[in-house]
């Protein structure tokens, strides 16, 4: 499963770089409970509001429905449904599809649609579209063709659907949600890159778009799920200056958008509610676990030593201002593989480091390449580059810049990584992207009999079994150091309270409010 | 008269050609980087093989470069390797933005030069060394400082104006001044510092030429000497002086356009350069390329109706 | 021709020390330099004078205030110390304003050489690269040089260096094109020197100045594009540049604000003073800068300090002798005309002269260039340039003073006193027709219609030889010859019946022939109307031709006046004598030749 498309550095700066993981990943609304099939009729119309202005940090990348990140994107929620979606822990909730059936072993997914769906052309979508969507994402030219290129599709009627898988998958839900649809005509006109056109709750406004800018959207009212987006009109600007968007911020001309660490106090001090999430581990990946670049990588000494040179309280005080929390683990609080009241096996002790240094024969220390983004670790990296020294681990940071940037950074050139990374809802789905062979932040892509065959397990593994093999693996990766964990940090949501307000979380990546949560 | 006009001409479409070529030629040789990254991380080997061709990144340069061109003369600019925006419809969303910046500063910036030159190097005195003053200062601090400690002042403290964004005319014009009126001030010092201050010695240079010795010694008085001949005069290095004005205000207009999150060409082209958008930045830089030349020619066929030498050719 | 090189290098040194002196003198430019050698003294020993590494961190110092103990500017918000990064961001901005230098002097200045010195193709083919450099959009081409490099310091400043390249081709080619038809140029091809010997002795020492005039705003422009490409996050983000490090603290604008004070005001303040030491230097440097006007307070002071020192004299106290006064049209009297020097004080180039202009008299007003002849006759007109100051004297118009009666004065220009100038094409203006400025003279003068001045004016041209008056009116100067420009100049001045003309060197700038028939005019003038003229020439021959008397001026003194016979016969100064025999050798050359 290949996800993530990297194109704009702009969108990898900051908090994005996780979104780099998720993605293609699920995004979903945790509230889209069975009220929501319950077609929006009998519900009181004083929830409905005039208009919602919003501000997204990055642009998106165009309307190509099939390169539609997660992150902050208010206009693919705007103008797309998906079959099924993924709630902010990857269980699926109803979307086109009222109903789905989980095919046994994981191998696939019968879905249900609704009756009587239009997109906002006034063309009716049936399962032909939505069989178009998938085979689009599978399509040779599509960075994710390997997921979806062997998919079968069976549809004994318009309105069901079963797709196939040839073998079971570990991730189906992941692999099944949050596919924006467009309908087949549209998508083999061509025209779909000009102007985005969906069965989502909101039309866009092309005249009063400006692509990059400004995303304008006016709402659909026959639209089944109308009551869960009380807007008429939503506008969706895109301030990719952080003093841009704190000015616009305080000067209330949007209603909400993300802040960062450094804005975050002097937005809550103009009076500005602030929703923090956490949905970022600060760490450093060493995925050379067999030290085929880095030869002193490879040793799991040096991997420790480099756990136990960091102050973690310090950063999570002085460089991340108070909004970050010590760990030692890589994964969110909470999921199934994060393991309540582990004590941090490597506190911070340079003699002891130093010691290990030693005794693996690396006393002199040894010469790594960190890379980054355009500098956007401006303010962590000379506090690592310099602990690392302490040990005599002389890292030069390396910046990565232009259309190849991405492409370097996850090219296994570089297995030492820091990176304000994200965790995932879906811990099995972190596991995949950070320690199976095939995940593409386990930049080394490395085998390891112990991991590997216990994710494999996942597939027909009870909910139990599961949670027992995420702890294992954890367990596993904290102890031969795969990564030097630092703190949980996050983003931070900051809105007009007078405006709009944020009463639920449905982000699997924990990085910012769905457009379902704006009420 | 007609015959330099032709020349003119001729040299701006060599000038455009070997500039868009340029550009061309600078983004050359990625291909299968912009490929990849077009496609996002994970692609195939195989797939970037085939993206390459697709995106028609393996051919030579020059026949790379010919079909572009022979498709910018028909109007298609072709398609953002990246959103699939056509190139064409961005620009037109992009650069009356930027336009409606710029011309109202190019403008002022024409007014205010020639008051200030014209008082400077008439009058002396105060007024002068303030416009040397300023000419310095307005120089030396870089336009998005100004730009921001303008949004502090007039956008977050006194709130009179928007911080961000832009309205377009045809929206609302009162809208439409408020919006462009900060990042056209952030530009205006900058361009009147220069402008003044090049208008003040182009006056001076005039006004201590040998004609107006004589103008005076004819006993004409001093009002006329200065509004008639000296002005008339000092109008063609004025003119070359506004002509450069504009290139610098295109260029000032990327940094403003990114403080107060315009979407203008600047930033359009910012953010193309920045990942390789092949399409996309030689879109910018033919329409900036042509908008510098239309002024130049614009300024040079002025300057040639002032100069009764060159009119009478 | 090898002793004049040499006498120039040996000047190139007490020049260069000169220059520094002068600029030392002036206290802005002084601050200038003080600050510009800072920047390259602490850049030269930063590691000596920072407490740490430009990355050593404290976490305990993040975003900590300015003044703190041990950090004097504060610390970052990746917890360095401000101060040490600014100073080894010095590094960065000396190392990005060199290259910057260096590319943009080595590349505009070769080929503005080779095109200048060359010209043909080349210079066709440079000038067409340059329209092309011109019209690129730079930043846009750094943004995409960023996409291929990454973030490399050397190639962007390398490349901006050759963006701004033509600001030095083009002003080094027109200076060599100038040059290059000079004398000494053309002697040194004489006498055989090659021609990389000719630019590397002559031309370069010509274009030199200029050259170092631009390179401190190229330096400027140099710091500012590095802060730009910051700003836009094309930087070096592991360097400590003081663009990045602006642009590092914008990140925290909220949280730290104070911190990108620093940065802005090493940036602002250091291409303030680079921009402030390139004035100073073009003022030092290039002889040709105007001396500035003075200040009205300081110059009524220095006005008063030299009355003050003309009362004290004893020379001057004596009254200066005045000839019989019913026939003295206009009488200057103990005239002293200085200008301000850079310094302050005010170099004085008339010093005390006394002239007396009888009615119909044309009177000669000798002396070699520099001797103050043309300052005595631009205070009878008050058209002396606006940085002159009169110290002193009077110039009496019918026995009232002009100097101190600024009306009157004004009144008598063109309706009392006509002025014919030196330099014919010079002193029409290009942008109107002949007639059209002829016109608008004579009726500021003389409020009369349009149609009479027109009328009046064709009379006159062709009183003067001009044929057909009327064509000639609606021509533009560009389209006459010199000898008709000043016939038209000479109907300028006397349109108006002045009683009196002062004629600059009249006829210095035309042919021989056109000289004659030119003197042979004003003497008709002079004759038919009774006017009276101050003739102010070094050409003795006109002299003999046409005055009655003659004054003698030396080093801004009257030394000698007689009647024009009397003076040629028997000369009573030594400095006279000197004169008659140099320009009777010359007319003797002349004649061999």
């Amino acid at each position: 499963m290949r996800l993530m498309n990297g194109r704009r550095l702009t969108g990898i700066v900051a908090a994005s770089a996780t979104a780099a993981i998720a993605l293609a990943a699920c995004s979903g609304t945790s509230t889209d409970g069975p009220s929501s099939s319950a077609a929006g009729s009998d519900q009181p119309g004083d929830v409905a509001k005039d208009s919602l202005v919003l501000a997204m940090s990055q642009d998106i990348e165009g309307f190509d429905p099939r390169v539609q990140p997660g992150y902050q994107n208010w206009p693919a929620d705007a103008v797309w449904d998906k079959l099924v979606r993924c709630d902010s822990t990857a269980n699926l909730t109803p979307g086109i599809a009222e109903s789905w059936e989980i095919l046994p072993d994981n191998m696939g997914i019968t879905a249900h649609l609704r009756e009587g769906l239009t997109f906002s052309d006034g063309s009716v979508l049936d399962a032909e579209d939505i069989k178009a969507n998938y085979e689009y994402w599978g399509a040779p030219e599509s960075a994710r063709s390997a997921d979806y290129a062997d998919l079968t599709y069976d549809i004994p009627d318009p309105l069901t659907i079963t797709l196939t898988w040839p073998e079971p998958q570990v991730l189906i839900n992941t692999l099944t949600c949050d596919i924006p649809i467009t309908s087949a005509d549209y998508l083999a006109s061509g025209d779909f890159l000009d102007e985005p056109l969906g069965s989502g709750p909101y039309v866009i406004d092309m005249a009063k778009t400006t692509v990059g800018s400004e995303y304008v959207f006016t709402k659909r009212d026959d639209y089944y799920d109308a009551d869960n987006y009380p807007y008429a009109n939503l506008t969706v600007k895109v301030l990719d200056n952080e003093a841009a968007m704190v000015s616009a911020l305080k000067t209330g001309q949007v209603a909400g958008g993300l802040v960062t660490d450094q804005s975050r106090a002097e937005a809550e001090a103009s009076g500005l509610e602030i929703k923090d999430f956490q949905g970022q581990t600060v760490r450093i990946l060493l995925t050379d676990h067999n030290g085929d670049v880095y030869p002193a990588i490879g040793d799991v000494r040096v991997r420790q030593a480099m756990n136990m040179v960091f102050d973690k309280q310090a950063i999570a005080d002085s460089i991340y201002l108070g909004n970050a929390e010590p760990t030692a683990q890589y994964f969110r609080k909470g999921t199934d593989a994060y393991i309540d009241g582990l004590e941090d096996p490597y506190p911070m002790d340079i003699e002891k480091a130093k010691a290990l240094m030693a005794e693996a024969g690396y006393a002199d220390g040894f010469d790594i390449e960190l890379p980054s983004l355009d500098g956007h670790l401006a303010h962590i990296m000379p506090y690592v580059i310099q602990q690392l020294g302490e040990i005599n681990i002389r890292a030069t940071e390396k910046v990565l810049s232009g259309a190849n940037a991405i492409e370097d950074l996850l090219s296994g050139t570089y297995p030492v990584i820091l990176f304000e990374l994200g965790n995932l809802g879906d811990s099995t789905f972190q596991i995949y992207v950070e320690d199976y062979p095939d995940g593409w932040w386990n930049v080394s892509h490395q085998p390891d009999e112990y991991v590997d065959s216990r994710y494999e397990q996942l597939a027909t593994a009870s909910p139990e079994e599961g949670k027992v093999l995420e702890q294992e693996i954890n367990q596993y990766t904290i102890d031969n150091a795969w990564q030097v964990p630092l703190v949980f940090k996050g983003t931070h949501f900051a809105y007009d309270a007078d405006l709009v307000s944020v009463p639920t979380d449905s982000d699997i990546e924990a990085l910012a409010p769905k457009l379902r949560d704006f009420k | 008269m007609l015959l330099n006009l032709m020349k003119n001409l001729l040299r701006s479409l060599g000038v455009l050609l070997v500039t868009t070529f340029a550009g061309f030629a600078l983004m050359f040789g990625n291909a299968t980087g912009i490929a990849s990254s077009v496609l996002g991380i994970g692609a195939t080997p195989e797939s970037v093989q085939a993206k390459v061709v697709e995106l028609g990144l393996d051919r030579p340069l020059l026949v790379q470069y010919w079909d572009w061109l022979t498709s910018a003369v028909t109007g298609d600019l072709g398609r953002s390797f990246y959103t699939g925006q056509q190139v064409s419809e961005a620009l037109s969303q992009r650069v009356p933005v930027t336009l409606s910046v710029i011309i109202p500063a190019l403008a002022l910036t024409a007014l205010i030069s020639v008051l200030l030159g014209v008082a400077a190097a008439v009058r002396g005195g105060g007024i002068d060394r303030f416009v040397q003053f300023f000419s310095v200062g307005g120089t030396a601090i870089p336009n998005f400082i100004i730009a921001i400690a303008l949004v502090f002042a007039f956008a977050i403290h006194w709130r009179i104006f928007p911080a961000t964004g832009y309205v377009a005319f045809g929206d609302d014009p009162w809208q439409w001044v408020l919006s462009i009126t900060l990042p056209m001030l952030a530009l205006l010092v900058g361009a009147v510092a220069g402008g003044a201050q090049q208008f003040r010695t182009a006056m001076l240079d005039t006004l201590g030429s040998d004609y107006v010795r004589t103008l005076r010694a004819r006993g004409m008085k001093e009002q006329p000497i200065i509004f008639q001949h000296v002005l008339r005069n000092a109008a063609a290095p004025g003119l070359t002086v506004v002509s450069l004005t504009m290139l610098s205000l295109l260029g000032g207009a990327v940094f403003i356009e990114q403080v107060f999150a315009l979407p203008g060409m600047g930033r359009l082209a910012t953010d193309a350069a920045k990942i390789s958008d092949v399409p996309m930045v030689m879109g910018t830089v033919m329409v900036t390329v042509v908008i510098v030349l239309v002024i130049n020619f614009v300024a040079d066929l002025l300057i040639q109706t002032l100069n009764p030498k060159a009119r009478m050719r | 021709m090898t002793s004049a090189t040499d006498n120039r290098t040996t000047d190139g040194r007490a020049v260069r020390f000169a220059v520094l002196r002068k600029l030392v003198k002036n206290p802005i430019a002084a601050v200038a330099l003080v600050w510009f050698a800072g920047v390259l003294f602490i850049a030269a020993f930063a590691p000596l004078l920072a407490t740490g590494g430009p990355n050593l961190t404290d976490l305990g110092a993040a975003n900590l205030p300015p003044f703190s103990d041990g950090h004097f500017l504060g610390g970052d918000a990746a917890g360095r110390d401000i101060l040490d990064r600014l100073i080894w961001g010095s590094r960065s901005t000396v190392m990005a304003i060199l290259i910057v230098t260096v590319v943009s002097v080595a590349a505009g200045v070769t080929t503005g050489l080779i095109a200048g010195f060359y010209r043909g193709r080349f210079e066709t083919i440079a000038n067409f690269l340059v329209d092309v450099v011109m019209s690129l959009p730079g930043i846009v081409l750094l943004i995409a040089l960023y996409a291929l490099t990454g973030p490399n310091l050397p190639v962007a400043m390398a490349v901006f260096g050759l963006l701004i390249a033509p600001t030095y081709y083009r002003l080094v080619r027109s200076i060599v094109v100038s040059v290059r038809n000079e004398l000494y140029v053309d002697a040194a091809r004489v006498v055989g020197l090659s021609d990389l010997r000719i630019v590397g002795r002559h031309v370069l020492w010509a274009v030199r100045a200029p050259i170092i005039i631009q390179s401190s705003f190229t330096m400027a422009a140099g710091i500012g594009i590095e802060a730009g490409m910051s700003f836009l996050g094309l930087g070096d983000p592991t360097s400590s540049s003081w663009g990045i490090m602006l642009q590092q603290s914008f990140t925290s604008i909220y949280n730290n604000p104070v911190a990108i004070l620093w940065p802005s005001l090493v940036i602002s303040l250091t291409v303030l003073f680079l921009i402030l030491l390139g004035n100073a230097l073009s003022d030092v440097l290039q002889s040709s800068a105007r001396s500035k006007v003075m200040p009205r307070r300081k110059r009524r002071a220095a006005v008063a300090e030299a009355q003050a020192a003309i009362t004290g004299s004893p020379v001057d106290a004596e009254p200066a002798e005045l000839s019989s006064s019913d026939d003295v049209l206009l009488s200057i009297r103990a005239l002293r005309v200085g200008y301000p020097r850079s310094d302050g004080g005010i170099t004085e180039v008339v010093h005390g002269a006394d002239l007396d202009i009888r009615r119909g008299e044309i009177h000669g007003l000798v002396g070699e260039s520099g001797s103050g002849k043309s300052q005595m006759a631009f205070s009878t007109l008050g058209i002396l340039p606006k940085e002159a100051i009169i110290l002193g004297g009077s110039v009496l118009l019918d026995g009232h003073d002009l100097l101190t009666d600024s009306k009157r004065q004004r009144e008598a220009r063109g309706t009392r006193i006509g002025y014919v100038p030196q330099e014919p094409m010079s002193n029409l203006d290009p942008s109107f027709t002949i007639g059209r400025q002829l016109v608008k003279g004579l009726r500021a003068a003389r409020p009369m219609s349009k149609a009479a001045a027109h009328a009046k004016l064709v009379g006159l041209l062709e009183r003067v030889g001009i044929r057909d008056a009327e064509r000639v009116m609606s021509l533009y100067p560009h389209e006459i010859s010199g000898g008709m420009a000043q016939r038209v100049l000479i109907c300028g001045a006397i349109a108006s019946d002045p009683d009196i003309i002062v004629a600059d060197e009249p006829t210095t700038a035309l042919d021989v022939t056109i000289q004659a028939e030119v003197l042979e005019i004003l003497r008709g003038l002079s004759e038919e109307r009774g006017l009276a003229m101050i003739l102010v020439t070094h050409n003795l021959g006109v002299v003999a031709d046409l005055c009655d008397t003659v004054s003698v001026m030396k080093d801004g003194l009257i030394v000698e006046k007689a009647d024009v016979d009397a003076l040629f016969e028997s000369p009573r100064e030594a400095y006279t004598q000197n004169l008659l025999a140099s320009s009777r050798s010359v007319e003797l050359m002349e004649i061999e030749q």
